[in-house]
């Protein structure tokens, strides 16, 4: 673990940059830059799709933090918690389709540039994650068994666990691989739809293997709030996926 | 004489400031995300207001990337110049992303501390020692230590160690444990 990259020394004033914020920005950076050179070069106006981007992270920063505030809420009573992914994603599809649509934007072109991207950026993150020594996994003696030591995970340090971390950013990148291979025979919006049920089924198995506590349980603890999210959101792409089958209905959706 | 409600025809058409009065919100959003950025770490510690200020700086460079961006594509469609929208953007990239640094950490951590999630731990290391009761008994509910086997060096028939067996403080060498415990972690 190392949670701090570096120690800047400014005017007296001491500033540690720590890796997961700066990796969780970088991700961002990747996958925004990403997204708008996509569709740049198929020809729309790099100003919109600047505003776009601002919309979609205002809505990706309020959807993540609201998130976070309500697990917090419903969890100990009392509002707070930190940044929840899924309320990331929610609010930021919201929010960029809200600006597509403004800007007159096809919104299943952005959409399926956005899937690739999201996946790498997203797997970046999930690097930062490692190195601050969060979102740690379930006790495990296997050769890649990690240990965390940081105060940070006071509950999980000294023992040896699953790095969940790095098996979600190894699937992401092979769920980026197998989209970017993908016939989109789907129409527009296909690939984004293949992006949410993969990464649904894959969040689903990996918090299987999540070990801490604090990010909310369902049920009687039978599935993670995560869980529930991704289990919910594969059903409705699946579900889209098969309404827009060209061979049942004619012609792809819209 | 021209009809009341005809516009000039040799009149040119007043231009378009929106390009420019975007780019400058922008400029004023990006500069107020960076004061927001630095007041936000500095007030890391005070529960709530580390938290809200340093959301909300990302949140006010992504409001002025919003309005650089339509600042950009107005002043390309108006074939104005792109200066300063694109100077615009620039800002706020750059104080966005310490912005959402900051954010993701010591927005986090303060929000998380806030909500009283983070519990202090420690561990109390206490040698629990019981003096000898004078009648040669034990107290209440600590049995005898179990027999030493014999390797253990010491005599079978229990009696004292000799003067030579002792330490430079008179003292002999250190007991085992006494009772089912001795060591207890709080």
């Amino acid at each position: 673990m190392h949670p701090v990259v570096t120690t800047l020394h400014l005017g007296g004033v001491t500033l540690p940059i720590y890796s997961y914020g700066l990796l969780v920005a970088w991700g961002a950076a990747i996958g925004a830059g990403w997204w708008l050179f996509a569709l740049c070069k198929q020809g729309h106006d790099p100003g919109e799709g600047i505003a776009i981007l601002g919309a979609t992270a205002c809505g990706a920063l309020l959807g993540a933090r609201g998130l976070g505030w309500w697990v917090a809420l419903a969890e100990a009573g009392q509002g707070s918690g930190g940044l929840v992914f899924y309320g990331g994603l929610l609010g930021g599809a919201l929010a960029g389709w809200v600006a597509v649509l403004r800007l007159g934007w096809p919104v299943g072109v952005a959409a399926d540039a956005a899937a690739l991207p999201l996946c790498i950026g997203h797997a970046v993150g999930r690097l930062g994650c490692l190195l601050g020594g969060c979102c740690y996994g379930k006790p495990f003696t296997g050769p890649w068994a990690i240990r965390y030591p940081h105060f940070l995970t006071h509950h999980a340090a000294g023992v040896l666990r699953h790095p969940v971390p790095v098996y979600e950013a190894c699937l992401l990148c092979l769920l980026a691989v197998a989209l970017g291979r993908a016939h989109a025979n789907h129409g527009p919006g296909g690939r984004a739809l293949h992006y949410l049920w993969g990464y649904g089924a894959l969040r689903f198995a990996v918090e299987s293997l999540r070990g801490d506590a604090e990010r909310g349980l369902l049920w009687g603890g039978l599935l993670s709030t995560s869980q529930a999210i991704g289990a919910g959101m594969m059903v409705l792409a699946l579900v889209a996926l098969a309404w827009r089958r060209p061979d049942r209905w004619g012609t792809p959706g819209p | 004489m021209i009809a009341y409600g005809y516009p000039l025809l040799d009149q040119p058409p007043a231009p378009d400031q929106s390009a420019e009065t975007m780019a400058l919100g922008s400029i004023f959003l990006s500069l107020l995300a960076g004061l927001l950025t630095f007041l936000g770490f500095l007030t890391v510690l005070v529960p709530g207001w580390g938290a809200a200020l340093s959301f909300l700086a990302p949140l006010c460079a992504c409001g002025g990337l919003i309005l650089g961006g339509l600042g950009l594509s107005k002043a390309k469609q108006a074939g104005r110049s792109r200066d300063v929208p694109v100077l615009a953007i620039v800002l706020n990239i750059l104080v966005l992303l310490p912005a959402f640094a900051v954010a993701m950490t010591c927005g986090v951590c303060n929000a998380v501390g806030s909500s009283g999630s983070f519990e202090v731990h420690r561990s109390f290391h206490v040698q629990m020692t019981f003096p000898e009761p004078s009648d040669g008994g034990r107290p209440p509910g600590f049995d005898a230590p179990p027999p030493l086997p014999n390797d253990a060096g010491l005599p079978e028939d229990g009696a004292l160690p000799e003067e030579d067996e002792l330490d430079s403080d008179g003292l002999p060498p250190p007991p085992l444990p006494a009772g089912p415990t001795g060591l207890r972690r709080l």
